[in-house]
């Protein structure tokens, strides 16, 4: 029989017990030697030296960044294309806790976990792009705040929503902690965690493609359009959905000994499931493409050569996906539905990076090419994050945990005494 | 594009004075205006002689590198960090022009409703200026500027945006602009805007012949500060036309007037869905 | 077009923002007006808890249900002074289909470990005791029309009744949760498990291992003479009890 603990230690004592356990949390398990820790904690140990550089001497340092192109990499990549690689959060919050399709319970932590850490990193990239980064508190307590700027709206949302998906998150870490009281009032906080983290997805998820409404002459007309901030919401969608549905693969393999029974035995529907989404979503974004292609006249651009990248981007990377997802979906193989997400998510990442950076000031003489550095920090601070993610999944019940299941109450009635 | 990059660093320290003068211009929160109407300068290409002393006088204004004094007017010259403003000459159907850009302080700016802090920020008065206390340097007013003015430190620890200010600091003092005050052959007047728009106009009234019919910066991407008289048209001597007639940030009214309206409907929607499906689920038979 | 200021496309943006701000604070105030009041209650979310999930100690069952060791349970609703009480599926599974419930009035007042209620199954009369002090407030009479109801979900729809008590302390300190509940559930498997061997029916209790359950309930198949009596051991009906934890917490 197992003892019984004490329920009353004193906050005292559980403070010190919480932070013996905390530290022997922080040890690493398993291997140290892997060729991923290897190869990430070089990118993540040259990354620091490269903003140490960066912070003393300036951006122009160690990027290509010029006064054409104020935005590149880090931007482009790192903050409007990882924050739509993020969007599976709150499309996932959304099917989960409003309406209440059970079937994907099983991924709903992981998926908040991600979109968490997505943002936390990404907005910390932007920190990084800052000129002067200890300014960054001025639009947030100051009173200059810039209510004209999408950039300002942006950024608030991008802070709120972070405290959103920690708040949503947050009862796992005190189911980790061991402190069920706390646990359940912030369970009690979970619906409006997740409908506040809806709202502001939409809006900001919209406001990264407004932020480019402005630079009208600036962004090839093949991706201009007032309609930016629309297409960036729906393709958001579909970016997070085959986002979950890469990662949920790749966690399968690395993190298996993780995985709890309900999400390896519900792991191939929750696929198929999310193929379906994604392949409605792409079809009504592809709707949208159309009516937009129209409106700005970009029939001129065909036949050029931006016509046929532009073409690569809609047809090869967003239309062949899609008809990949539905033909996974239909005959229920998730090899099909893997690859579509892996192209389907190069689709969008295409997309973002053609408003945000090769689109954007293309006709100027010299061409802006992410430097080398930019491209270690960016792959740096991927690397950091994953490593907190596989921290957090190897210790919290993230891919195992209780599900309470409705579907038993039919199915157990069998088992119990019949009336 | 980041050309004297080199000289950048040696000249931070000589910049702290220029630095002073623009930041400083508003200490507090609010702006000290020095006038109660937009002023603007007018220029008027066919009087300018291409001598370059307005760049001189900037230079010195804002303690910045003087001008080199011979340049290849052939390749096209920009203003960037060290330099706010910059005289090009173009072979034009009639003869060599010579024209002086910088920023242009429009009406409605980019680059001020694009700053998330206040720092680039529209006076009442007339100049566009940057309050480097605020500035966080995310360079969202470069990206939003149509005619790329605003230039970013590059290789500084403590970047700043530099451009044209249209020297608030001596407005203040009940002066003209440095450029305007140095220029020789008076091709530049200051005044209120209002006045410039009227002497331009009669100035085109007065000798048809001479001028395009058009005042550029009166209705260029919502209007500026700096108003344009040219013998030849605009876009031989390398003023934009692309740019509409409409303020940029109306580009972003629609989606800043739907955000108050998404957050008021949005959570009252998934809130009245959650409990729709809640109550699906329980089967309760009672309804509220 | 003379000084048209950046600021007059966006003037109100701040109070605007200041609204929606106000609006959402007032908006989580309206919600809990505006809910439907049946949310309150044990039925609202549908969830079901396992007597083996606790058993198992998967992750922490995800409710506030607080178990009286006489197998009566008692949640804590988002209203201070309300709690739900019912009966857990141990109790069902002992005693079998019920056939009716007598549940007390509505005023009627509560004292924890004192008979609160009653259940009738296979002819005889049970009373379980009241988990918490209270007053009854009101009773489920979806149960007293439809017993089987609390046999089928005895957790959820099955709840039996809504007491108003005076505080939350003692109910969370006297009942049993967590890990606590797991060890005395133990202990309850582990008594029902020692009848189980001694047991008349062998071939019983094969269909016990294998996790089935008897129809007529586990008290009547194991002991079909004296079952009332084990039950009421179960219900600590008895003063004395052997290996079931009485007042330990």
């Amino acid at each position: 029989m197992e003892a019984i603990t004490s329920i009353h230690s004193d906050s005292r004592s559980g403070a010190r017990r919480f932070a013996r356990f905390f530290i022997s949390e922080l040890r690493p398990k398993g291997r140290l030697l892997t060729p991923f820790n290897l190869i990430s904690g070089a990118l993540i140990l040259t990354t620091i030296v490269l903003l140490a550089i960066r912070f003393t001497g300036g951006l122009g340092t160690i990027t290509n960044l010029s006064q054409d192109v104020p935005w590149g990499l880090w931007i482009g990549f790192d903050v409007v294309t990882g924050v739509a690689l993020a969007g599976g959060a709150y499309v996932i919050t959304f099917m989960v806790y409003i309406l209440r399709i059970e079937k994907y319970e099983p991924i709903v932590r992981v998926t908040v976990l991600n979109g968490f850490l997505a943002y936390v990193f990404y907005a910390g990239a932007l920190l990084l792009d800052l000129g002067r980064p200890w300014n960054v508190i001025n639009p947030i307590i100051g009173n200059s705040f810039g209510f004209s700027s999408v950039l300002f709206l942006v950024a608030w949302h991008f802070l709120l929503y972070m405290m959103a998906e920690l708040l949503e998150f947050s009862p796992v870490i005190a189911e980790w902690a061991g402190w069920p009281k706390l646990r359940r009032r912030l369970h009690a906080l979970t619906l409006g965690a997740v409908v506040l983290g809806i709202s502001l997805s939409i809006l900001h998820q919209s406001g990264l493609g407004a932020l480019y409404l402005m630079a009208k002459g600036k962004i090839h007309p093949l991706w201009y359009s007032e309609f930016i901030p629309v297409l960036f919401l729906v393709s958001s969608i579909f970016a997070g959905l085959s986002m979950v549905m890469i990662e949920g693969t790749i966690s399968h393999k690395v993190f298996r000994d993780r995985v709890g029974r309900p999400l390896r035995e519900g792991h191939d529907p929750i696929v198929i499931g999310l193929a379906r989404i994604c392949a409605g979503t792409m079809f009504a974004y592809l709707g949208l493409q159309i009516i937009t292609f129209v409106h700005q006249g970009r029939a001129q651009w065909l036949g050029t050569g931006w016509g046929n990248w532009y073409l690569v981007e809609i047809i090869g990377l967003t239309l062949l996906p899609a008809i990949g997802f539905v033909i996974g979906a239909q005959r229920r193989n998730p090899a099909w539905i893997r690859a579509a997400a892996v192209f389907a998510l190069l689709g969008v990442i295409i997309n973002r990076l053609n408003v945000t950076v090769i689109g954007f000031q293309s006709h100027i003489p010299v061409r802006y090419v992410p430097s080398w550095q930019e491209i270690v920090v960016t792959m740096g601070v991927i690397s950091a994050e994953i490593w907190v993610f596989r921290w957090v999944v190897n210790r919290m019940p993230v891919l195992d945990y209780h599900i309470p299941s409705r579907k038993r109450e039919s199915g157990d009635s069998r088992a119990m005494t019949a009336a | 594009m980041l050309g004297g990059s080199a000289a950048v660093g040696r000249d931070l320290r000589g910049r702290a004075k220029v630095a002073r003068a623009a930041e400083l211009s508003p200490e507090s929160e609010t702006v000290t205006e020095p006038y109660t109407e937009p002023m603007a300068v007018l220029v008027d290409t066919t009087k300018c002689m291409g001598c370059r002393m307005c760049e001189l006088a900037c230079a010195k204004q804002n303690d910045l590198p003087e001008p080199e004094p011979k340049v290849d007017f052939s390749v096209r010259r920009r203003t960037d960090e060290t330099r706010f403003t910059v005289v090009n000459q173009y072979e034009t159907s009639k003869g060599t022009v010579s024209v002086k850009t910088q920023c242009f302080h429009c009406l409605t700016p980019a680059c001020a409703s694009a700053c998330l802090t206040k720092a680039m920020y529209k006076t009442s008065s007339g100049p566009v200026i940057w309050r480097g206390d605020k500035c966080m340097g995310c360079r969202y007013c470069m990206v939003s500027c149509p005619f790329d003015v605003p230039k970013f430190e590059y290789f500084s620890a403590n970047p700043k945006i530099q451009k044209c200010q249209m020297c608030f600091s001596r407005l203040s003092e009940g002066e003209v602009p440095a450029c305007v005050a140095g220029c020789p052959a008076g091709a530049t007047s200051f005044g209120p805007r209002s006045a410039m728009l009227e002497e331009g106009h009669k100035r085109i009234w007065s000798e048809p012949d001479k001028y395009v019919h058009n005042i550029w910066g009166e209705q260029e991407a919502g209007g500026t500060s700096w108003l344009y008289l040219s013998a030849v048209p605009f876009d031989e001597i390398g003023l934009r036309t692309d740019v509409g007639t409409e303020a940029y940030p109306v580009l972003t009214k629609e989606f800043l007037y739907a955000v108050p309206f998404v957050l008021t409907l949005v959570p009252p929607l998934l809130l009245g869905v959650s409990e729709a499906t809640k109550r699906r689920d329980a089967g309760q038979e009672e309804e509220a | 077009m003379n000084g048209v200021a950046q600021t007059d496309l966006f003037a109100t943006k701040g109070i605007e923002y200041l609204v929606v701000i106000v609006f959402l604070a007032l908006l989580t105030v309206a919600w809990r007006m505006i809910r439907s009041p049946a949310e309150v209650e044990g039925a609202g979310d549908g969830r079901r808890l396992d007597w083996r999930s606790i058993l198992r100690g998967v992750g922490l069952p995800e409710t506030d249900f607080l178990f009286h060791p006489g197998h009566a349970w008692a949640r804590l609703s988002s209203d201070d002074d309300v709690a739900v009480v019912g009966w857990d599926d141990f109790a069902r599974r002992l005693i079998g289909p019920a056939d009716g419930f007598r549940l007390p009035e509505p005023g009627t007042l509560l004292r924890a470990g004192v008979p609160g209620w009653s259940i009738g199954a296979g002819g005889r009369e049970l009373e379980m005791l009241a988990p918490v002090d209270g007053e009854v407030q009101a009773v489920n009479s979806a149960v007293l029309e439809d017993p089987t109801l609390a046999s089928r979900d005895p957790y959820g729809k099955g709840w039996l009744m809504r007491v108003r008590i005076p505080s939350r302390e003692p109910v969370r300190r006297n009942l049993l949760a967590g890990r606590l509940a797991r060890s005395w559930s133990e202990l309850a498997e582990r008594a029902l498990q020692g009848i189980a061997a001694e047991a008349p029916d062998a071939a019983l209790g094969a269909v016990l291992a294998d996790g089935g359950e008897p129809r007529e309930g586990l008290a009547r198949a194991l002991a079909p003479d004296s079952w009332e009596e084990v039950v009421q051991r179960f219900f600590l009906l008895e003063p004395d009890v052997e290996g079931i934890p009485t007042e330990e917490v």
